[in-house]
């Protein structure tokens, strides 16, 4: 059969959200494949449909002509269906050979462990595939590279004729991911079906003979790379961005209040760098938008201005005051202040009740503190305020954090945030992310009055149309830099697109193509 | 991940909810401790309820009886909050043992100095005796914040360190001429506590106990720092993030830990035993963890679990000079209450099984 | 002070009498917690065997039924833990004071029964201890030797066995990375809480052993509370040897020449309690980081092969 799978109306729901809807997809045999897409776009729900992690509500799967029923990685496996995943799944402790053998380790005398086979073994597939790892070698000591070959070879050693990379590259410093590309084509040569997910544009380009792009659940395309260029792809990717909508956000902002320069900051490996060179000033009165594909320096941005990661060189002032190197303590101090992405994690204490949470970070400080205890007229008053002010469902203050709806809890950390004092920056990371179009309009009023007062707000946001909804000023980044930062009505119709993914002007408007 | 509560008015859900109450989730691992262990002494051959009815007449059968179970409680009490308050901050205070005894040698100690007036002797030993309990308590939390030394570790083996410490001095410095026993002297009779029905044991101590109870009850919901304790204890990311730092809060938690089990050792030589005798703790401060768990690690509940406790335990002697059972036996029935307290949920996760969850159901678990 | 060799060989022999019960038991207890399952409850399962295993001995007249009645106690206790840790996803550590809380107020009950006594069982026969007449004659290692009961040979056999297992087995490998991830366990295919299951069931078997050492081993009888905190010396062996067999051997050899020597320093220059010391500090050391490993990440956590 040339087809290595053949997917039909897959489609997979989770909860409100429609992940996937209605794919129809061919892999071909001995292809690189890639599938392309926004965060969001549902391309994670699909491959690990194939790998057997999630079953869909819908729709077939065939491989290899068989339709084939994959309920599990042990069935996706027999299937000769091997994944990659983005957080490998290496105990690090141990050495390569050790993690690639566990579970069919080679044995003498039946029970003791050939060592010297199994790393016979590594360096046997190491050899046919190009793929360069010592066998001894301690987990721990390699470079998240070398672990990436390494979790490849595990595969190959499991027999897998169809590798499924998932964002392969998110972890990479470019010379691995040339690396990378290259044991693509091998593989490839070898005969090896290779599907991979990405949201960079360049690598679809230089390595997949054909790829499929998804937005929002739906497959918007598959076509022969040969055939395409970049724009074209961006506005697959992205759609046609004529209908900015005019809500007269167009604003000048007042006073700077905080101004960063030359900012550079460490990534996840060393000699990569998340941050390299960031400018940008926001200003009272404004909301500053970054636009930019996930993974290119917004979340280390945010961490760096709240002090959570360290800075290499730049500055960064808030209000004239540098805060690089200080706690986050002194920088919530100084009125940085911050919606961050993870409200499970670092929003919401779940165990406390709504008007526990909506004192957490202000409960040392009068009018909510007397004396040595905590005034409760006061923190009544102000949660009676801020429980009707946003409006959070249902209205009662003495329910736990964990029963509220995900939009309900992100309002009630949107409403504590919102009234932190002081307050000169609020930064808002993924504010409406997972909620509902009503919590969002929601969020986004509030985001809007808070401007309005004369608060200066930080957008970071991978939904693409809230950026653009929301801010007065556009800045895009991209592999950490900012390369631009105007006014929002100043960026023509497919250049956003083309910065974002590319990094540069667009050639020729693919507008004006049509 | 939270779901919004959707009304389903059937009977699971409402025994669901039932049953994820605190009180009633101890009540039921006592019950059901005491009825494994009602089966396990039948199988060793003994007649449980000969043994049971002689612990209720251990505890109910006199007045002398009630005096002993509130005297018996008091310490439990104590080292109930000492592991109650550390666990609300997220840690487990194993050490209480260790605390208690180093606060016990500092009452003996300060209790025998001679010529203080009572209204003075009695606070200063009380109080050394807790502030001891609580530097020593404050070791652990240190170690955790600086070496990332997990407390459990550390604070079993300082409950060691400090018993073989305490046996040393009450064996050679501390010990006077001529007395056959390892013990110091008796303390001066200014140190003492008052007694409050003669010729039982329970003294003031047990109202220091109360007080401390409703004290720590009072800060953990109504001031700044008990708000920091619970925040760091459900989320720590979150609390850090809003810029409270956890590490202040475990020193401060363990110290308060530390100062209660301090109180315990000093209330029991000051009020019972008089001088400080090796070994004269029958696992109060192991027992304490059994106490705070049955609790729920909230004060008030302390309260009540630490007399539970205490009247099983005074109950417990009964038994033994009565019926062949020995006194023992009534660890067992701790250890039991323990095992059951250990899961989150033993009959939640039985119902479960049989009805499918509606969204996000509340896991009052406190100990994972 | 004259220091004779005779001195010297003696209190070698003694302190790996006093080494025995401690090694079997750190041993068991590396072997569960490097699957991933805390293991504090030695206290109780030696208290419980210990006293088990003489009172098999003591009916039916053979030291070795009460060896396997001991083991199986150990196995009992090993599927109580088992089960609470595993199936009902049970705070470990709580479990532990549990079950060393259960074995000591059950053993004074079985004493009651069978013996009528709170304090002491009666005498049963012992475990064979090493008595060959020509021993005697060889030069340091007959006098060491001479006199060791025959747990202490299985204890070296057993530690030779665990070592090459834990090293060099497939199984071996496959234990480790259940203590240490199990996700990358379970995505090789490997049933991490059967691991898991087998790990603690035979850990609380070898503390067992242990205990029965303590009791048909060495006095040949029951007494009250005679364990007296060896469960956590050997918890604190562990630690210090660094969660691996030879390790936990070598920790509970030095703790078990500690223990002999202090027993024969009373009145001594050092007093005997701060000697008794030495384990705990050592662990309280090790354990903030200065020296030694660090403990399976994977440790105390739960595993659920539905979770994604």
């Amino acid at each position: 059969m040339d087809m290595a799978i053949r997917i039909r109306g897959v489609t997979k729901r989770f909860g409100p959200t429609l992940a996937n809807d209605n794919i129809d997809l061919d892999i071909r045999q001995g292809e690189i494949h890639a599938i392309l897409g926004e965060n969001g776009a549902g391309k994670s729900t699909l491959v690990n449909i194939l790998y057997g992690l999630y079953r869909p509500d819908a729709g077939s799967i065939t491989v290899c002509g068989q339709p084939a029923r994959i309920d599990s990685p042990a069935d996706a496996a027999s299937l000769g269906i091997q994944m990659v995943h983005q957080h490998f799944m290496l105990a690090v402790p141990f050495t390569v050979a050790e993690n690639l053998v566990i579970g069919h380790e080679p044995r003498r005398l039946g029970v003791l462990l050939d060592r010297r086979r199994s790393e016979e073994i590594v360096r046997s597939l190491s050899q046919r595939y190009g793929l360069d790892v010592d066998p001894r070698a301690h987990v721990e000591d390699l470079s998240v590279g070398a672990r990436q070959r390494v979790e490849i070879l595990k595969a190959l050693y499991r027999d897998a004729r169809i590798l499924i990379l998932d964002e392969p590259t998110a972890v990479l410093t470019p010379p691995e991911i040339v690396e990378l590309f290259r044991i693509m084509q091998r593989l490839k040569e070898e005969g090896k079906t290779v599907i991979f997910i990405t949201h960079k544009l360049r690598e679809v380009m230089s390595t997949a003979d054909r790829l499929t792009v998804l937005r929002h659940g739906r497959l918007v395309g598959t076509h022969d790379v040969a055939q395409l260029n970049e724009d074209m792809l961006v506005e697959m990717m992205v759609g046609r961005l004529v209908d900015a909508e005019a809500t007269g956000e167009a604003r000048q902002g007042g006073q700077i209040v905080l101004r960063v320069r030359g900012l550079r900051a460490p990534g996840h490996q060393s000699g990569v760098e998340a941050l390299r060179g960031v400018d940008l000033d926001i200003r009272e009165g404004e909301i500053m938008g970054i636009a930019g594909v996930e993974g290119n320096g917004q979340l280390e941005l945010v961490e760096a201005l709240v002090g959570l990661r360290p800075v290499t060189a730049g500055e960064m002032q808030l209000d004239g005051v540098s805060i690089v190197g200080r706690s986050p303590r002194e920088i919530l101090g100084r009125g940085l202040v911050c919606i961050h992405e993870d409200r499970q994690a670092r929003g919401v204490i779940g165990e406390f009740t709504v008007e526990e949470n909506l004192i957490l970070g202000e409960q040392h400080k009068p009018p909510l503190k007397r004396g040595f205890f905590m005034d409760r007229q006061a923190i009544h008053g102000r949660t009676r305020a801020l429980i009707e002010g946003f409006d959070i469902i249902p209205p009662r203050s003495d329910i736990q954090a964990r029963y509220l709806s995900g939009g309900n809890q992100q309002k009630l950390v949107v409403a504590r945030e919102m009234t932190a004092r002081p307050l000169r920056l609020l930064i808002a990371s993924q504010p409406t992310r997972g909620l509902d179009v009503g919590a969002t309009e929601f969020i986004h009023r509030k985001l809007r009055e808070l401007r309005d007062r004369g608060t200066a707000v930080l957008l970071v946001s991978a939904d693409l149309d809230e950026v653009r909804l929301l801010s007065s000023r556009l800045a895009v980044m991209f592999k950490g830099e900012v390369i631009a930062d105007r006014p929002k009505g100043e960026y023509r119709d497919a250049e956003l697109g083309a910065l974002m993914l590319r990094g540069r002007q667009p050639v020729e408007l693919a507008s004006e193509r049509m | 991940m939270a779901g919004a509560e959707e009304a389903r008015p059937n009977a699971g859900n409402w025994l669901r909810r039932a049953l994820n109450s605190p009180f009633l989730g101890s009540l039921a691992s006592f019950l059901l401790a005491i009825g494994a262990a009602a089966l396990l002494i039948s199988l060793a051959g003994f007649d449980a309820g000969e043994g049971y009815s002689a612990m209720l007449r251990g505890i109910f059968g006199s007045r002398m009886s009630l005096s002993d179970v509130l005297a018996r409680s008091t310490p439990l009490l104590l080292t109930g909050l000492a592991v109650a308050v550390p666990l609300r901050a997220g840690l487990f205070n194993v050490g209480a043992e260790g605390q208690l005894l180093l606060g016990a040698l500092l009452a003996a100690v300060v209790g025998m100095l001679p010529g203080i007036p009572a209204w003075l002797h009695i606070p200063l030993t009380l109080g050394l005796g807790s502030l001891a309990g609580a530097l020593f308590g404050m070791v652990p939390a240190y170690l955790k914040a600086r070496f990332r030394a997990h407390e459990v570790i550390t604070t079993i083996m300082l409950n060691y360190i400090v018993t073989l410490l305490t046996g040393y001095l009450v064996n050679y410095p501390l010990h006077p001429p001529d007395e056959m026993l390892p013990a110091t002297e008796i303390i001066a009779a200014s140190a003492q506590l008052p007694r409050l029905v003669r010729g039982s044991q329970l003294t003031i101590g047990l109202f220091v106990a109360i007080a401390c109870a409703f004290v720590l009850h009072l800060l953990l919901q109504r001031s700044v720092m008990g708000y920091e304790i619970r925040a760091v204890g459900l989320n720590a990311e979150a609390a850090e993030a809003k810029g409270i730092r956890r590490t202040r809060v475990w020193l401060l938690a363990m110290a308060i830990g530390g100062a209660m089990s301090g109180l315990a050792g000093a209330t029991e030589v000051s009020g019972v035993q008089l001088r400080f005798l090796e070994g004269f703790s029958p696992g109060y401060g192991f027992a304490g963890i059994a106490v705070a768990l049955m609790g729920y690690a909230n004060p008030l509940g302390v309260i009540l679990a630490a007399h539970v406790l205490g009247a099983i335990r005074t109950g417990a002697l009964t038994m033994d000079r009565t019926t062949s059972i020995p006194a023992d036996f009534v660890t067992v029935i701790q250890g039991l209450i323990l095992v059951f307290l250990s899961t989150p949920g033993l009959l939640r996760l039985l119902i479960e099984k049989r009805s499918p969850a509606t969204g996000s159901l509340p896991i009052e678990d406190l100990t994972s | 002070m004259q220091i004779t060799p005779e001195q010297i060989f003696s209190l070698i022999a003694a302190g790996l009498r006093a080494t025995t019960p401690i090694a079997l038991a750190a041993i068991g207890i590396t072997l569960s917690e490097a699957a991933g399952i805390i293991h504090l409850s030695a206290e109780g399962v030696m208290l419980s065997s210990a006293l088990t295993a003489v009172v098999a001995t003591h009916y039916t007249g053979s030291p070795w039924l009460g060896l396997l009645t001991a083991i199986l106690t150990g196995l009992l206790f090993g599927a109580l833990m088992g089960v609470t840790a595993i199936n009902l996803r049970a705070n470990q550590i709580i479990v532990g004071f549990g079950v060393n809380f259960i074995g000591t107020g059950i053993t004074p009950v079985l004493l009651e029964r069978v013996w009528g006594s709170r304090g002491r069982s009666g005498a049963v026969a012992g475990l064979p201890h090493l008595e060959w007449e020509w021993l005697t004659k060889v030069p340091v290692v007959g006098p060491i030797l001479d006199g060791q009961s025959v747990l202490f040979f299985a204890m070296l056999a057993l530690l030779a066995v665990t070592w090459v297992v834990f090293h060099r087995t497939s199984y071996g490998l496959r234990l480790r990375m259940v203590g240490e991830h199990p996700g990358a366990a379970a995505t090789a295919g490997i049933r991490v809480n059967r691991v898991r299951y087998v790990a603690v069931l035979v850990g609380c078997a070898l503390c067992a052993i242990a205990g029965a050492e303590l009791s048909l081993g060495q006095i040949l009888l029951f007494g009250r509370n005679m364990t007296a905190g060896r469960g956590f010396v050997a918890v604190a062996a562990n630690v210090v040897g660094g969660w691996r067999p030879m390790g936990s051997f070598l920790a509970s050899l030095l703790f078990g020449l500690a223990d002999a020597l202090q027993l024969r320093l009373q009145g001594g220059i050092i007093p005997n309690h701060f000697i008794q010391m030495i384990p705990y500090l050592l662990t309280v050391l090790v354990v903030s980081g200065i020296g030694g490993r660090r403990p399976p990440l994977a440790i105390g956590t739960h595993f659920d092969p539905e979770e994604k």
